[in-house]
């Protein structure tokens, strides 16, 4: 076991399914800018797959809408903050979303708008620590009460309520 | 991104035939499959996990139901005192478990270090609970000289399925608060890395758990299944694909059960031509490419606004590219 920045995927299956979507954005005109497919590692035989970047996607392309649980990161443009939170809340899922800026009032917008359950301004990864719940809507939570913080003491337990009159 | 010269220890090469832990012992289930569970690096077998069956699953349920009732009778105090045991175990063992993470895993070192921290953070959380647990009431609430409160109370034994990206983390963000509000609990890891709960078992064992309070068992699909049908399973928490999450939430609800599941997840980072450019592309580099992609908050989807994206793309194109593997 090295001390590395990179991993393995989980299994050979899933390193296929992973390598099946890199080549499926291929087939549907995205162009593949940083290339994962290839890569081995001397003395690990295992299942890697090299970071990807998947460029000139369009929201109609498979990819841009499936979960690829994998090292590829997919590429849009747009014009306004508007059409970014489109593509935010168009998506199936709602775990999270990040909004990279130093203005105020483009986070506060992005903030209120984004249909997600976690939000990150400035912050890539947004998870939320333990005694605040792990957000999620749409198709990323099914459910009402969520993991960790308050939401997972209400999950765990019954109201029951006590009404008393000493006579 | 440095690759250090020194290649780490395994904490052992192969860990044999996985068992259950079960009433406070660990047991060989009946299971009559069994899987091969490979370290993702190497392609080498490294243990065999039991796919647990029906009656496995019924043994653990009627072993947490007999721990039940005095569980919930041990003061919240007392629960907190066992929580604060185990996260001392943890603290002092996270450097194992971390190792074993990466084995059988595949994520780097740094982020199994992270997910043992995340876990060690809700264990501390739990240990909270006497506050955490407090209802409320209202003197002369129903009316005059009538009062009225709230009580919060466990409701029995409840089962967590989680998913192979963090083999640690996902049930700790279950079983600490399940089990510090006196219910019961049962694991089903994922049979694709199941071996880092051995290690998680044996510390709540030592921590003093009572017998049949914290118990996990092996397997897959079926087993999971077992698991939402049993009728004393009062509720379910479970993490995987969004299509699993959905089927899983139906059938426990179907059930009248309580039942909460997280899915999957495609990530979107908006980029505004006002952004720290150079900060927020290392930051989104690690939120992107941070266990190969392998969770459910990773970036997969970069959105750069009006007229950053060329510049964009050639510093995030350059930063992916330097990565070192392996």
């Amino acid at each position: 076991m090295r001390r590395s920045a990179w991993g393995p995927v989980i299994s050979q299956a899933h390193r296929d399914r992973v390598v099946g979507f890199i080549d499926q954005g291929e087939a549907e005109g995205a162009r593949v800018a940083l290339d994962g497919r290839g890569l081995t590692v001397p003395e690990y035989p295992g299942y890697f797959v090299g970071p990807t970047v998947l460029d000139d996607v369009r929201a109609d392309m498979g990819v841009a809408q499936a979960e690829i649980f994998g090292p590829v990161v997919t590429f849009f443009e747009a014009d306004r903050l508007d059409d970014a939170i489109e593509t935010v809340n168009r998506s199936p899922y709602g775990n999270a979303a990040t909004i990279y800026t130093s203005s105020g009032k483009a986070a506060r917008d992005f903030r209120h708008r984004a249909r997600v359950g976690n939000i990150g301004i400035n912050v890539g990864v947004a998870a939320p620590v333990a005694y605040f719940p792990f957000g999620g809507t749409k198709d990323s939570f099914f459910g009402d009460l969520h993991p960790q913080g308050r939401d997972a003491i209400r999950f765990f337990t019954e109201s029951k309520v006590v009404i008393t009159r000493w006579l | 991104m440095v690759r250090s010269p020194a290649p780490l220890p395994e904490v052992k090469s192969h860990y044999g035939d996985l068992q259950n832990y079960v009433d406070g012992a660990w047991r060989t289930p009946e299971a009559d499959e069994w899987l091969d569970d490979p370290n993702p690096a190497t392609g080498r077998v490294i243990a065999r996990v039991p796919l647990s069956t029906r009656e496995d699953v019924d043994v653990t349920v009627q072993a947490g139901l007999r721990a039940w009732d005095a569980w919930r009778e041990t003061p919240p105090l007392d629960r907190a005192r066992t929580f604060f045991a185990l996260r001392d175990l943890m603290e002092r063992h996270a450097e194992d478990l971390s190792r074993v993470i990466v084995q059988d895993m595949g994520k780097t070192i740094d982020e199994a270090r992270g997910e043992v921290r995340r876990a060690i953070e809700n264990v501390e959380v739990a240990a909270g609970i006497p506050s955490l647990m407090m209802g409320y009431n209202l003197e002369d609430g129903a009316a005059k000289g009538i009062d009225e409160e709230v009580l919060y109370q466990p409701l029995g034994v409840f089962a967590g399925i989680s998913p192979f990206n963090f083999p640690v983390m996902v049930q700790f963000w279950f079983w600490p608060y399940a089990v510090a509000t006196g219910n019961v609990w049962i694991a089903k890891p994922s049979e694709q890395d199941p071996i880092a709960s051995q290690l998680v078992f044996d510390l709540i064992h030592r921590a003093g758990f009572p017998a049949g309070v914290v118990n996990l068992v092996h397997g897959a699909k079926d087993t999971a299944n077992a698991l939402i049908d049993h009728p004393d399973v009062r509720g379910v928490s479970f993490v995987g694909s969004s299509a699993t999450a959905k089927a899983v939430y139906a059938r426990a609800a179907a059930a009248g059960k309580r039942v909460q599941c997280g899915g999957g997840a495609k990530n979107v980072l908006v980029v505004m031509p006002d952004a720290k450019l150079f900060t927020a592309v290392s930051n989104m580099i690690a939120s992107c490419y941070g266990c190969a992609g392998e969770r459910c908050l990773a970036g997969s989807v970069v959105v750069g606004v009006d007229g950053v994206h060329e510049a964009l793309r050639k510093t995030f194109g350059e930063a992916a590219s330097k990565l070192k593997v392996g």
